[in-house]
């Protein structure tokens, strides 16, 4: 059997798939009050637009109390229905089969919303949401096992092509299936798969022949004693006469989530042990997922054999016309890796977005009419001035990019070079690329003025011109600043203090650079924890072992007073204790300062940190919103 | 303004007598503050919804003198929180409260806001504005110094808002220049840099702010102010010294905190009542002619609201009308209300997950009514708090209620967590319910064990068990059993804290007298859940010498030391240890042969089980499982005569 192409179709049951891309579930907080909204039909009709064989929707509840999250589709509402049949027709539209994933939390879930307790296969607390749950009982199960056959009604109703089973990582069926949360005697401890087995039976029942029925299978937990690629595929090779299809997954969301949606510098197709060894289990079609971000990867993983078909939830959201581009050769605009937008926002309970994407999360918005053409001069060649120029000249203005220092990029150019931190570039590389096949004219080494504004005489100027370092207010002299090190290359050696005011990548950036570079490394910083915005984008873990393997220290709770010299003055600000300690260079990673206004000699309008400091999807959002409302 | 406050009868009664402000007149000196509810509906995530009708209508209907509505943003530059009121969108909200509180007498007026740096960009997705460009400590996102147009479009919204509010039928206003402020971000020298007029003059935004409301309400409208007196940080920050407040209010409330401090304006019950105090002193030092001083501060039991009108005109008592919305009510009939235990768990709800508004003690919503009965027997097994909650509830609603209770006191865990630091109101909670249950003329009967009956209606709470330890090889004793009283070894102890509540930190506070004591936790800190409370836990803690352990799991025992395992790095090290203690919660008693779930409740003929027994929660879930079982219990008894 020859190796499967992007481009190839595959008969999935009842139904064939026009390639070989998939737009797994996944969360995106555009419900509103347990329903789906226009903004669902909107976002998932752009990736079948764009080229997507199969959009899977995301997670619709199985349980009329299963509330791990305020905006959570409640499957086994009726009133669900007409917005179903919403998603499934702008999908169809553009030619793609269209699924529902139905699943139910079970004890990954709180009684927050619900007001009752949580249940689950057996009454231990989840990690995450510490709540102890209720244990099913047999009318319990039964229960559970109707309302997935009552969710699948709707989504039938709805207009569906068919149902994906949620077994994986924020399901009941896992914890029925994992000997680390299934501790029962009877007979759904005896046999854990039973309950997928009366799940699949039930809605297969309510899908009747012509539907396609998949299962989302577990694989490896990333715990220890728990499930591993070699359950899933026996579990697979019990329900694969049940299936159409089998999905795979790895890592459980509320234990180990990082697993589940790694940050940059993971390798695509990390989790490729799952859906080869579930191929070997069983005769119909595995896909196979884990960060793949250019369509390269996923003809990669298809000739490896390792999956039928390759599932693209990333790398669609950044650019809904993946597929496409996969199936033609052509370039995307990449995800980054930075978790920013999408899983971090998503987990704050906000709606789905993507830094690299302005329209991610806004598709049901729609774009004014450009307007007539008009003369722009973009000031700045960093993210906000590139988002700016690309998205006016898409909307066929007359755009003049302006960037004083020698290259594009701005910040993301020097940031990119920190250890790690690679695919950042990408945002600005991939910006460049679109302003050339836009033909956009871009100078370099000059700088907007009045002059240059006189005698351009733009309808507009979009001042994008950043921001710069500001010293802080205890810094004394020598002090360098984070740019000084990624950007001019300092490499103080010796006893390196770096200073962490502004919170995200600056301080740990500059601490791996100069350990790697042999200086002895300590951060501080105020908060109770260092590093804590890499947390929510799930890039806590790596930035942790990295930071022990190089004697990183990072010390929290404590500012600085003051630097006089060699010596640096600090206060632990919760017990009042000052230290003074002798060093031998500090960097500070503080806020910096918006430049001041370029010109005002034309109408201005200003983006990105040249109004507020800020990171990079308001520099590239706010830069594209300014193009869009010329 | 003499009020002839005072801590005696007098006191009450002028405490829940009428007051003048400006020109209008109260029912009582009682204020029920901004807070956020999230109330609103999830489709119209900025308008003030039916649900907040009934929250500020039920206060009034139990004789608050003033409702303030959740802070609305003035503009469009500020959405502090997914659910924050927008002005623009109140108008009908603030004419359905007004009608509602009216026939009650009780003053609305509506919370006016912008939160500057302390918003977010996270639902509206500009830049946030702000004196100077000064980061806020939590959110460290760079603001927008704010131009002239941009002052002068603020100090028109509060005017427009305030217009609106007016015609809304509202009969006045509350300016917020308090702790999550725009107006206190350009008083204070920790955020305002400015080197224009603005900057110059620091109270002068403020002033301006006060005259336009004032000019667009009118001088028959009330108008009031929040105000930080004291920001905690005296270096830069505003003192009780220096604090000024501007002519033409009808009232100014103190509070303290600012961004450095956020747990200070509202802080649990570790701080104790009476903070307040001097910032009241302060505002009565100062404040103009007129301007009536109200005290906020943690105030929630009668009699120190009473007390405290010796120092202020009004007392701000917004958590304790959460816990007992007819305080004022009860307070006139020389009953006492329900008490707020001050733990802040499920009022303070400024939290990404949108929480809705409710109250630790008393659940607000999901409460079926128990309907009136004629005096049939039930019986309710357990003291706990659902037991208590459970008997009072269905004694109300006529239920002829006998309590067995195996202990030889009432009260169940509750009175082992009354011993944590900061949780000792919740054995004022358990007296309250005892004294609440005499007067409904329930029989409790003490030390006596219960066998279940198939013939009488019960509500059974008989609590959770113990857990088996979470490693073998060590002595391990559970967080309960220890604030129990149960010894413990001499030598180093660890406590185990899988959860991040109030209980590892309370029970390491509590151990640390006299030994070494280690505090290990998964999280990224200790008491991570924590909320409001946690930078001052780590305070205490390290006041107390506990060492914090983060990031680390606990994988074995022996040799009197625990093994951690560091959760990143897999690095394994060793905590000398005589004991460990064990704070996960416990465990569900057992389920009965046939019991079926109904409503989160199991039943089995004419029991019905809830709280711990079914799944052990917090005291939140066992007071609201305790009124859903009432309701269940009831249902059964009807049943069972028809």
């Amino acid at each position: 059997m020859t190796a499967p192409r992007p481009g190839d179709p595959v008969r999935v049951g009842p139904l064939v798939l026009r390639n070989r891309i998939v737009f797994p579930a996944h969360l995106t907080n555009a419900a509103v009050a347990g329903r789906p909204t226009a903004q669902h039909a909107a976002y998932y009709a752009a990736r079948a637009a764009g080229g997507a064989a199969m959009v899977i929707t995301e997670e619709h509840s199985a349980g009329d109390d299963d509330r791990p999250y305020e905006r959570l589709i409640r499957g086994t509402d009726p009133a669900v229905v007409p917005g179903l049949r919403r998603i499934t027709d702008a999908v169809h539209a553009h030619g793609a089969v269209v699924l529902a994933q139905v699943g139910h939390n079970g004890g990954q879930a709180s009684s927050r919303y619900s007001g009752v307790a949580v249940t689950a296969p057996s009454p231990r607390p989840d990690p995450m949401f510490r709540e102890v749950p209720r244990a099913l009982t047999a009318g319990d199960v039964a229960d559970l096992v109707a309302g997935f056959a009552r969710t699948a009604e709707h989504a039938v109703a709805g207009g569906y092509d068919g149902l994906e089973v949620q077994a994986s990582q924020a399901s009941v069926v896992r914890q029925f299936l994992s000997p680390l949360t299934n501790h029962r005697h009877d007979a759904y401890g005896d046999d854990p798969a039973l309950v997928l087995v009366e799940i699949l039976t039930a809605v297969r029942t309510a899908l009747g022949p012509d539907r396609v029925l998949g299962v989302r299978l577990q694989g490896d937990e990333g715990l220890p004693g728990g499930l591993t690629a070699a359950d899933a595929a026996a579990v697979a090779a019990r329900v694969g006469g049940q299936v159409d299809y089998v999905n795979t997954a790895v890592g459980v969301a509320t234990a180990t989530l990082p697993l589940i949606e790694p940050p940059m510098g993971v390798p695509a197709g990390y989790a490729a042990a799952v859906p080869s060894a579930v191929r070997a289990a069983v005769g119909v079609p595995v896909v196979g997922v884990g960060r793949f971000t250019t369509p390269s990867q996923v003809a990669a993983t298809l000739a490896a054999g390792t999956c039928d078909l390759v599932g693209v939830v990333r790398g669609q959201i950044a650019d809904p016309g993946f597929a496409a581009a996969a199936l033609a050769g052509g370039r995307v605009r990449r995800c980054l890796g930075c978790n920013q937008e999408c899983i971090a926002a998503v987990g704050l309970n906000r709606p789905l977005g993507c830094v690299v994407n302005p329209r991610a999360g806004r598709e049901s918005v729609p774009l004014p009419d450009p307007g007539r053409r008009r003369r722009v001069l973009v000031a700045g060649g960093g993210p906000a001035g590139m988002a700016a120029a690309v998205t006016a000249a898409r909307r066929g203005h007359d755009v003049h990019l302006v960037e004083a220092g020698d290259r594009l990029g701005g910040q993301v150019a020097w940031a990119a070079a920190a250890p790690g931190r690679g695919e950042l570039g990408h945002a600005v590389e991939d910006l460049a690329a679109e302003l050339r096949e836009l033909g956009v004219a871009t100078s370099l080494t000059l700088a907007v003025d009045d002059a240059l504004v006189a005698a351009e005489n733009p309808d507009v100027v979009v001042d994008a011109t950043g921001s710069v370092p500001a010293r802080p207010s205890w810094a004394g002299a020598g002090v360098l600043d984070v740019e000084d090190v990624l950007r001019g290359g300092a490499r103080p050696r010796g006893r390196v203090l770096v200073v962490d005011e502004a919170g995200g990548h600056a301080a740990p950036s500059a601490a791996e650079a100069l350990a790697r570079a042999g200086a002895s490394v300590t951060t501080v910083t105020a908060a109770l924890e260092a590093a804590a915005d890499l947390g929510p984008t799930l890039e806590g873990p790596r930035w942790a072992r990295r930071a022990a393997a190089l004697g990183i220290r990072q010390e929290v709770e404590t500012v600085v007073l003051a630097t006089e010299g060699g010596t640096v003055r600090l206060l632990h600000h919760l017990t009042g204790a000052e230290e003074s300690r002798t060093v031998d260079a500090v960097v500070a990673c503080g806020p910096r300062a918006a430049r001041a206004p370029v010109t005002s000699a034309a109408p201005v309008v200003r983006v990105g940190d040249a109004v507020a400091p800020r990171l990079l999807d308001a520099a590239i959002r706010e830069g594209h919103d300014a193009a869009v409302a010329l | 303004m003499g009020t002839g406050g005072g801590s005696g009868a007098g006191g009450v009664r002028s405490l829940t007598g009428p007051v003048v402000l400006g020109a209008r007149t109260a029912p009582s000196r009682v204020l029920f503050g901004p807070h956020v509810t999230n109330l609103a509906e999830p489709g119209r995530p900025r308008e003030l919804a039916a649900a907040h009708v009934g929250h500020y209508a039920r206060r009034a209907a139990g004789g608050a003198g003033i409702v303030v509505t959740e802070v609305a943003s003035v503009h469009d530059s500020d959405r502090p929180y997914d659910r924050s009121p927008r002005a623009a969108d109140c108008g009908p909200g603030w004419s359905a409260i007004a009608a509602a509180c009216r026939p009650h007498g009780t003053l609305v007026l509506a919370g006016l806001g912008h939160a500057g740096s302390q918003g977010s960009s996270a639902h509206h997705r500009r830049p946030l504005w702000a004196p100077s460009p000064v980061p806020d400590p939590v959110s460290r996102e760079v603001p927008a110094a704010m131009d002239e147009a941009a002052v002068a479009a603020v100090v028109d919204g509060f005017a427009a808002a305030a217009a609106l509010a007016r015609a809304a039928g509202a009969d006045g206003v509350e300016i917020g220049a308090g702790q999550h402020a725009l107006l206190r971000q350009f008083l204070s020298g920790l955020t305002n840099h400015r080197s224009d007029r603005w900057g110059a003059d620091r109270g002068l935004l403020l002033r301006d702010t006060v005259a336009a409301v004032r000019a667009a309400v009118g001088d028959d409208a009330v108008v009031g102010l929040r105000l930080a007196v004291d920001e905690l940080a005296p270096w830069a920050g505003l003192t009780p010294d220096d604090v000024a407040v501007p002519a033409g209010l009808d009232y100014v409330v103190g509070v303290r905190g600012s961004g450095l401090t956020v747990a200070a304006t509202r802080p649990d019950a570790h701080t104790p009542p009476g903070y307040g105090r001097p910032l009241a002193a302060a505002l009565r030092r100062v404040a103009p002619p007129g301007t009536a001083v109200v005290l906020a501060g943690g105030v929630v039991d009668v009699p120190d609201a009473a007390a405290a009108l010796d120092q202020a005109d009004l007392v701000e008592m917004t958590r304790a009308l959460l816990a007992d919305p007819d305080l004022v009510a009860h307070a006139r009939a020389g009953r006492a209300p329900r008490p707020c235990v001050l733990t802040n768990q499920r009022c303070r709800v400024r939290d990404v997950r949108n929480p809705r508004i409710s109250c630790t003690v008393a659940p607000t919503s999901g409460v079926p009514t128990v309907p009136p009965d004629d005096g049939r027997a039930v019986r309710v097994v357990g003291g706990g708090p659902t037991g208590l909650e459970g008997a009072l509830t269905l004694a109300r609603a006529g239920y002829r209620v006998t309590l067995l209770e195996r202990d030889d006191d009432l009260g169940g865990l509750l009175r082992a967590v009354a011993r944590l630091p900061g949780r000792g109101r919740f054995a004022r909670l358990v007296e309250w319910w005892r004294a609440e249950l005499v007067r409904h003329d329930v029989t409790v009967r003490l030390g006596v064990t219960a066998d279940p009956d198939p013939d009488v209606p019960t509500l059974w709470a008989t609590g959770g068990v113990d857990r088996d330890p979470p490693v073998p090889g060590v002595v391990a004793l559970p967080a309960a059993a220890v604030l129990a009283g149960a010894a413990v070894p001499d030598g180093p102890v660890v406590v185990w804290d899988p959860i991040g509540d109030a209980t590892g930190v309370g029970v390491a506070e509590l151990l640390a007298a006299g030994r070494d004591v280690a505090l290990v936790t998964g999280d990224p800190v200790v008491g991570h859940e924590l909320g409001g409370d946690l930078v001052p836990a780590q305070a205490r803690l390290l006041a107390a010498g506990v060492r914090r352990v983060v990031r680390h799991d606990l994988t074995g025992a022996a040799d009197g030391a625990l093994t951690l395992r560091q959760v990143d790095t897999g690095e394994v090290t060793t905590l000398p240890a005589a004991a460990l203690v064990d704070t996960s919660p416990r465990a569900p008693g057992p389920v009965p042969d046939g019991a079926r779930a109904d409503g989160g409740l199991l039943v089995v003929g004419p029991r019905v089980l809830a709280g711990d027994v079914v799944a052990p929660r917090t005291v939140h879930e066992a007071v609201l499982d305790g009124r859903r079982a009432a309701a269940r219990v009831a249902s059964t008894s009807s049943w069972a005569r028809a």
